[in-house]
């Protein structure tokens, strides 16, 4: 990825991070905001997973600066709306430790 | 049960033993293991079309053959340690390569398939993990370091390393399973009016 292309990144992760902890805060009253972080974090790591390792079977949507446009985002929702149905799953007192 | 408990996280911080055995944090291990079988995946796919690897398994024998080497001093051989030599040696003079070879095109295709569907994962990761291992001892670095890494942090993760696969699936429709744990009813919970939220990890058992 080039610059433009970091850029593009960083703000598709922040928007759809902010969108999945937006959307756990309204499922759960408050742990969304404490947890946005992760949720930036999820957010940015698919995008970079699918853009990256599996844009070469997916290359629709167009690139920028290096970045497969529609795996990035795809991605990015994937993975952070896994990680807020696994939050609110964990606040049901779902662990795996039985 | 407490105590034990208590000693647990007085060892590893809560953060990061959160992150082993919390659903919230499945998703990292979903695209580690994407990521891991992938690699597997692709690598077993190309030596399962190979005449080299399923036909004779010459391919091995040559990667044998370039392993067992000793160069004259003051070059090194690709293999630090005799023992294993003398195993790859002793296999070699028996034309074991034969079978083998089949044994590793498989085993990487079947280790690669299982970590994308997320079942058995911690002993697909294992056996991922003892090949890259074998790898090295070989004299190969290549990607095996890296592999071998997240291969020993997804065993690690056992609990949750499947949970976004079949290991998740099979969780919640087995008798006995755990109610609750579906995508089905998460999302119902999500839909549903503010609730209060608390963490209530579960005591270990």
């Amino acid at each position: 990825m080039t610059g433009i292309g970091v850029l593009v990144w960083l703000a598709v992760g922040a928007a759809i991070g902010l969108a999945a902890a937006s959307a756990v805060a309204l499922a759960t009253g408050r742990r969304g905001w404490q947890e946005l972080a992760w949720a930036f974090a999820a957010a940015l790591l698919g995008s970079f997973a699918w853009s990256e390792w599996f844009g070469d079977f997916s290359r629709w949507g167009g690139e920028v600066g290096g970045l497969q446009m529609a795996p990035a985002v795809l991605g990015a929702a994937i993975v952070a709306g896994l990680y807020a149905l696994g939050l609110v799953l964990e606040g049901r007192g779902e662990t795996t430790t039985r | 049960m407490a105590e034990r408990r208590r000693a647990a996280q007085a060892v590893v911080p809560e953060p990061l033993a959160r992150a082993f055995i919390s659903p919230a944090f499945a998703w990292l291990w979903l695209v580690a293991r994407a990521y891991l079988g992938y690699q597997w995946l692709e690598a077993g796919l190309h030596k399962v079309s190979d005449p080299a690897w399923m036909s004779g398994g010459t391919a091995l024998k040559s990667f044998w053959e370039r392993a067992v080497q000793v160069p004259a001093l003051p070059a090194r051989p690709p293999i630090t340690y005799d023992w294993y030599r003398d195993f790859l040696q002793f296999m070699l003079e028996r034309e074991w390569y034969t079978w083998f070879a089949k044994l590793v095109a498989v085993g990487e295709l079947a280790v690669g398939i299982a970590l994308l569907l997320g079942a058995f994962t911690a002993i697909a990761a294992g056996a991922g993990a003892f090949m890259n291992l074998n790898f090295m001892l070989a004299g190969t670095a290549s990607t095996n370091p890296v592999l071998f890494t997240l291969s020993v942090l997804i065993i690690l993760a056992w609990r949750v390393a499947g949970y976004w696969g079949v290991e998740g699936l099979l969780r919640a429709a087995l008798p006995g399973g755990e109610p609750g744990r579906t995508v089905a009813q998460a999302l119902r919970r999500l839909a549903s009016a503010r609730q209060p939220f608390s963490r209530g990890h579960r005591e270990v058992s």
